[in-house]
């Protein structure tokens, strides 16, 4: 009888010393984002393996979303507890000082998880954010327009036209020739901007100072030569002309044809953009590397430094941004390309994506992602691009010389940033 | 006579086809916005229409079917511009009436903060108005939106012009010697007196709020107290494809009620304004 | 029954301060206070995402006074309010005059004022989204009118040789700063016009009886009772659209790339201030400095215009009015 209770109070300790070092993570966690995304992740996913958590959600449109979490998170006042961040202003607060130190989940993960959000999300060799998304780009181009120009419509063979920036510039002219002018390469310029922003060696800021990267000034060029030749479709992007050259209904003021060729689009460009806006040219698209590795977009999770409830918040974060289950769910329901190389080793032969013709994109953006550069994003990049956008424009459009665009644009930037 | 008159008619003829054309110009823009509430996506950039679109249900949906009701912002709106209405007028009537019937120390500095705080961008305080109300721990909260009305400068300068040329001292002292107080005098004979004045300033005051984004942006992140404006901003959450025709729905529902509103209350800024002159 | 009098004065005048003090305590809190934050702040570096700051004196002022984009800003700023107001004066006064003129017997006069004030219920958010989309390029229905209806195009030059091309709008400095003007005249006339027919109401009606009894005809009527007598009122109306015009950010924000495009031509003052202080480096301080900057020049304005304009007008006033 004793040595029963002996090893029956022994073995309560050891159960209740168990239940304290899990330390569960409970309480309330305000959660603000911009999309959805995370609202079905916590619905679909996130709520049902943690009952005992309760989250408050609030959704604020992405070009709304900083000035809304600004004002928070410098007073204190009403800050969320976990938030996200999208790519054109995550560095911003991974640099400001006011976000919870994850550096411990990070190492917890790295081994298995995509080495440049990790980069993106580390300030001073700290990690302040992580994100459950890779978001290379690649080429995408309509197969038909391939065959009929090209002679042919296999990824390996386009991409040996457009292996680099001249070899762009060539193909483009033979779409141009070849049909008559009824065919650009791309419908905007503004399509090569991610991969020439990736294309580069260094920051926008170094040390202090403005750098212009000599890959933006070839961008310059390029945009100027695409006009000037009339390579280019003269949409913008994100407009109705733009959608419409995907759906291959673009016409010009005269009402002719206007084939586009290609499109530059990351991952989630192809399920949100290329799908959902051209669903009857399913079937007619492939992908290529492009000219240059490029990421473009994404979404990264962080959380306040001064949150009440630490421990759920960073449970939340490790399970949105590395967990093996539930990314592979995701990856399964959305085919959104995830983090986590454990997972993506383990699905992206699975792939065949009949939009893309039976093209397996998952595979092909594994081998992109490798290479994209996360240092390359820093806190100042949107305001800076802004202002760079202005300058390019003007110089495309043959507003100023490019020597009078980059000084404005480099007073522009003196006087508002202070670089 | 005879081409006197015949010049009246045809200088007549030509100031009729000038304001015809000013009121076509006025109404196209908001009949086009109006319009586009019930067209798709494809048909609004494709180009502009008189005839209005089938599209209206659609649109409905991709306005209520996001994370909020499109009803509760609707009567969020319209709380918010009702008591900031009352509010801003009442007290501003009140202010008017004080510094228009009384003497007393300091009345005219406190008239010439008021024409200076007019002047004062307002964008110079909201910085310095979000911290504050930060620190008061209302965020979140319909009391910093309402209660800063109280001091509507630009109110108390119309109503006290107002007064002045409408009301004769002689009714106050008439009012006074019949022993009512002067609260009460204000509330029962004064106020029904510059009624077209405040019926002026209530639609101005109704539209400026039902219409401002800004401030309650600012202060607000609770969905479920989200104004109008607000909820219309959201559809461009959407980050992928910006869903037009439901965001013109919005607009529209946004609109009609101030038309309407508009509609009924429009005969009182023409009486109201006018009867601030000097009659003879 | 007769009380003192000056003692019951004094006290009945105590209510005065009862009446102004919610006025004045809700002023002294959520108006001045703010202010006086704002103003404390020019003379910091408060700056980004932190709360603490330095006190930096002068410096912001002297940045503000030889930045070149402040003053082209403000000089933005002006030259579409300039495009707005004048326009909408001449209109309005125009459209008044018409209006009150008894010879002319205008009908539906109620109904036209209802409808010209109709723009200015519109948020500026929906205005700027129409607009926009009505002046699209290459493919906005105002391209298209004027390519396919009318034949007009624009003529590019692709790879040496001449293409017609629509219009792209707002890449032009004049033609976006010509929109944003019109948006804000399209929004305000119909306010002007009551304004001013208010004040035409106000004038009394024996003036113009004496007049055409002398032999007057309307264009002199016009000139000599009417604009004179007017002159208080246009000189509010020149004043108050001034002080708003110094202010102009939602059209020119919501129109361009929110930075004013093309070459930042359509910054207008407090557009900039935006930029500063809600974008880029989150400068508040810098931000605050111009906010200031550009209520001095506000008021400067304001008394040179009650300066040179005022005077006279009370000198006319007495000589029209004759004996009163």
């Amino acid at each position: 009888m004793k040595k029963f209770l002996i090893v029956l109070a022994a073995a309560v300790v050891l159960m209740t010393g168990c239940a304290k070092k899990e330390a569960k993570a409970s309480g309330t966690l305000v959660v603000w984002s911009f999309t959805d995304e995370l609202k079905t992740m916590i619905d679909k996913y996130y709520s049902p393996s943690h009952p005992d958590v309760k989250i408050e959600y609030s959704l604020t449109p992405t070009d709304q979303f900083p000035n809304k979490l600004d004002p928070v998170l410098a007073s204190g006042q009403g800050a969320p507890d976990v938030f996200a961040l999208e790519a054109a202003f995550v560095r911003k607060y991974i640099e400001s000082g006011l976000l919870l130190d994850i550096t411990d989940i990070a190492n917890d993960v790295k081994a298995k998880e995509l080495a440049y959000p990790i980069e993106v999300g580390t300030f001073n060799g700290k990690v302040y954010g992580l994100s459950w998304q890779g978001t290379p780009g690649a080429l995408f181009y309509r197969r038909s327009l391939a065959k009929k120009y090209l002679g042919t419509d296999d990824p390996a063979e386009v991409q040996k036209n457009f292996t680099d920036l001249n070899k762009f510039l060539e193909t483009a002219a033979l779409l141009k020739d070849k049909s008559k002018g009824k065919c650009v390469v791309v419908s905007a310029t503004g399509d090569l901007f991610m991969p020439f922003k990736g294309a580069r060696k260094a920051p926008w800021v170094v040390d202090g100072k403005l750098n212009v990267d000599p890959a933006m000034l070839s961008y310059m060029d390029i945009c100027k030569t695409l006009k000037d030749k009339g390579y280019e479709g003269r949409q913008g992007q994100w407009s109705e002309g733009w959608f419409a050259g995907m759906k291959g209904t673009l016409k010009d003021e005269k009402g002719a044809d206007v084939e586009v060729f290609s499109y530059f689009l990351p991952t989630w460009g192809l399920h949100y953009v290329l799908k959902t806006n051209a669903p009857d040219t399913s079937g007619d698209w492939a992908m290529c590397p492009g000219p240059a590795g490029y990421s473009w977009g994404g979404t990264w999770v962080a959380a306040y430094k001064g949150t009440k409830n630490p421990v759920a918040a960073k449970d939340f974060i490790k399970y949105v941004t590395t967990d093996d289950t539930f990314l592979e769910a995701w990856a399964k329901d959305t085919g959104d390309y995830v983090s986590n190389n454990t997972v993506v080793a383990k699905i992206k032969d699975t792939y065949s994506e009949p939009f893309l013709g039976g093209q397996n994109h998952y595979a092909a953006f594994a081998t992109m992602a490798a290479s994209v550069n996360g240092k390359l994003m820093q806190g100042s990049d949107q305001a800076i691009e802004g202002l760079f956008n202005e300058a390019v424009t003007a110089y495309m459009n043959g507003e100023k010389t490019k020597d009078k665009a980059i000084e404005d644009f480099k007073s522009q930037v003196n006087a508002q940033l202070g670089f | 006579m005879k081409s006197a008159n015949s010049a009246l008619n045809v200088k007549r003829f030509f100031i009729y086809i000038f304001m015809v054309l000013l009121v076509l110009i006025a109404i196209v823009p908001i009949y086009l916005l109006l319009i586009n509430a019930t067209r798709t996506n494809a048909q609004i950039n494709a180009g502009i229409s008189l005839i209005p679109g089938t599209n209206a249900a659609y649109n409905w949906h991709a306005l209520t079917s996001r994370s909020f009701q499109i009803t509760q912002g609707f009567f969020n709106s319209a709380y918010l511009a009702v008591m900031m209405t009352l509010f801003g007028v009442y007290f501003s009537a009140m202010t008017a009436y004080g510094l228009h019937v009384y003497t007393f120390k300091g009345k005219r500095a406190l008239w010439g903060a008021i024409l200076i705080i007019m002047m004062l961008p307002s964008s110079l305080s909201f910085i310095g108005f979000y911290q504050f109300v930060a620190k008061l721990h209302l965020l979140n909260n319909y009391i910093p939106l309402i209660v800063p009305t109280i001091a509507s400068a630009g109110t108390v300068l119309f109503l006290r012009q107002y007064l002045q040329s409408v009301l004769s001292m002689e009714l106050v002292d008439a009012a006074r010697i019949d022993g009512a107080g002067e609260f009460r005098t204000f509330n029962t004979i004064i106020l029904p007196i510059i009624t077209p004045a405040v019926a002026a300033q209530s639609i101005f005051s109704f539209v400026g709020s039902w219409n401002n984004f800004l401030t309650p942006f600012v202060l607000i992140s609770n969905t479920k107290k989200y104004t109008l404006p607000m909820l219309v901003q959201m559809l461009r959450g959407d980050i992928y494809r910006t869903e037009y025709g439901g965001i013109y729905l919005g607009i529209a529902v946004s609109l009609v009620p101030i038309i309407i509103f508009y509609a009924f209350m429009s005969r009182f800024i023409i009486s109201g304004i006018t009867m601030g002159g000097v009659k003879e | 029954m007769k009380q003192k009098t000056i003692g019951n004065e004094t006290r009945i005048n105590r209510w005065g301060y009862f009446f102004v003090l919610p006025f004045v305590l809700v002023f002294l809190l959520f108006n001045l206070y703010p202010t006086f934050y704002t103003f404390m702040l020019a003379f910091t570096d408060l700056r980004g995402l932190r709360v603490d700051f330095k006190f930096s004196g002068l410096d912001n002022f002297v940045k503000l006074v030889s930045d070149q984009y402040f003053w082209g800003a403000v000089g933005n700023t002006f030259i579409i309010w300039g495009w707005n107001f004048f326009p909408q004066l001449g209109i309005a006064l125009l459209l008044s005059i018409w209006l009150s003129d008894i010879r002319l017997k205008l009908k539906c006069k109620g109904f036209f004022r209802a409808v010209v004030y109709m723009p200015n219920l519109l948020t500026a958010a929906s205005v700027a989204l129409l607009f926009r989309s009505l002046f699209g390029y290459p493919g906005g229905p105002v391209n298209q009118f004027l390519n396919e209806t009318l034949g007009i195009y624009h003529t590019g030059v692709i790879d040496g040789q001449q293409v017609q091309q629509a219009f792209n709008f707002f890449r032009d400095v004049t033609m976006t700063r010509g929109i944003v003007a019109f948006i804000q005249w399209w929004m305000w006339y119909g306010n002007t016009i009551i304004m001013l027919m208010a004040g035409i109401t106000s004038i009394s009606a024996s003036l113009y009886e004496s007049a055409v009894v002398d032999g007057a005809n309307s264009r002199q009527t016009t000139w000599y009772i009417t604009l004179p007598m007017l002159r208080p009122m246009m000189l509010y109306i020149l004043v108050t659209s001034m002080i708003g015009g110094m202010q102009m950010f939602d059209i020119p924000f919501l129109l361009t790339d929110m930075r004013g495009a093309p070459d930042f031509k359509i910054r207008t003052s407090i557009v900039y201030m935006y930029n500063m202080a809600f974008q880029g480096r989150n400068d508040y301080a810098y931000a605050a400095a111009i906010s200031i900057g550009v209520f001095l020049i506000t008021i400067i304005l304001s008394l040179i215009i009650f300066f040179f304009l005022q005077d006279r007008s009370d000198l006319k006033k007495k000589h029209v009015g004759g004996t009163k």
